[in-house]
């Protein structure tokens, strides 16, 4: 089966995701090894953990859309949030396939994920563009 | 309440220039990074996979790319400002062992809000990542 382009607006949910200080420690000290600091807040980019990577697998393995994985590409990547995020929060990530296409055999998959807070609000935001190469 | 603290001259005490980056993305670093964030993908961990899909090597995750670039800027502001948007396109991959550079400069400067431009190159001096940004908002 090939790329579907008709797996625009796709929707996938991931559970409850809290944002784990023990995690994040990990996750910096992969980040900035040796780093002799510890942040008040999650970094910006640990929204990858919490808000993006709960959905990628989701996506990755949707037989709707069968991407060829060993050719896909991340090409953009943007994270913006409504305010700052905090250490013991519980965010629940969703995400939606905003744009899918095929141009001269390159297929170009934008994912857009929202981390909705307890209050019910969306707080935390990414759009990924991921690029699959033509296997010929 | 206090009123926001203008960014017009965020941080004080550490000069206007941001700090420079430039640190190496060993091996040891993508594994850990491939722990933590929990992308095992192949092509960050597999020579031998990544040389099938036409990679010289293993590449760094792009987000470790831009992590690595971003954190030192989050402590150069820490308790002045937090992130409200951090972007970037990945423009050429970092060879497992590279050194990654680059200076970040100030590309808008306001009351309440800093926009500052990444620039990161990979050990060959290709830009790794492009059109890449970090938006800071005062606390």
């Amino acid at each position: 089966m090939a790329f579907n382009p008709e797996c625009l607006g796709r929707r996938y949910e991931a559970g409850p995701q809290i944002v784990d200080r023990e995690r994040h420690r990990a996750y910096l000290n992969a980040v900035w090894q040796g780093a002799d600091w510890e942040p008040s807040r999650p970094l910006a980019t640990f929204a990858s953990v919490y808000l993006l990577w709960p959905i990628v697998p989701l996506l990755f393995s949707d037989p709707e859309v069968d991407l060829d994985l060993p050719r896909l590409l991340h090409g953009e990547q943007d994270f913006w949030f409504d305010r700052p995020i905090r250490f013991g929060e519980q965010l629940t990530p969703r995400g939606e396939i905003t744009r899918a296409e095929e141009r001269r055999g390159m297929v170009f998959l934008e994912l857009t994920c929202k981390g909705q807070d307890e209050e019910g609000r969306d707080v935390a935001h990414s759009r990924s563009l991921f690029l699959v190469r033509s296997a010929t | 309440m206090t009123a926001a603290r203008p960014l017009d001259r965020l941080p004080p005490g550490v000069g206007v220039e941001p700090p420079e980056l430039s640190l190496i993305l060993s091996q040891e670093r993508i594994n850990d990074y491939a722990e933590a964030s929990g992308d095992h993908n192949p092509i960050h961990l597999d020579p031998d996979f990544a040389r099938a899909v036409g990679l010289p090597s293993t590449i760094a995750h792009g987000l470790l790319t831009l992590a690595a670039a971003a954190a030192p800027l989050e402590r150069w502001s820490a308790g002045v400002a937090h992130v409200s948007r951090v972007s970037c396109r990945f423009s050429a991959p970092v060879p497992s062992g590279d050194r990654i550079s680059g200076q970040p400069q100030v590309k808008e400067a306001g009351p309440g809000r800093m926009v500052l431009a990444l620039e990161v190159r990979n050990g060959s001096g290709e830009p790794a990542l492009t059109k890449a940004e970090m938006e800071l908002r005062s606390l």
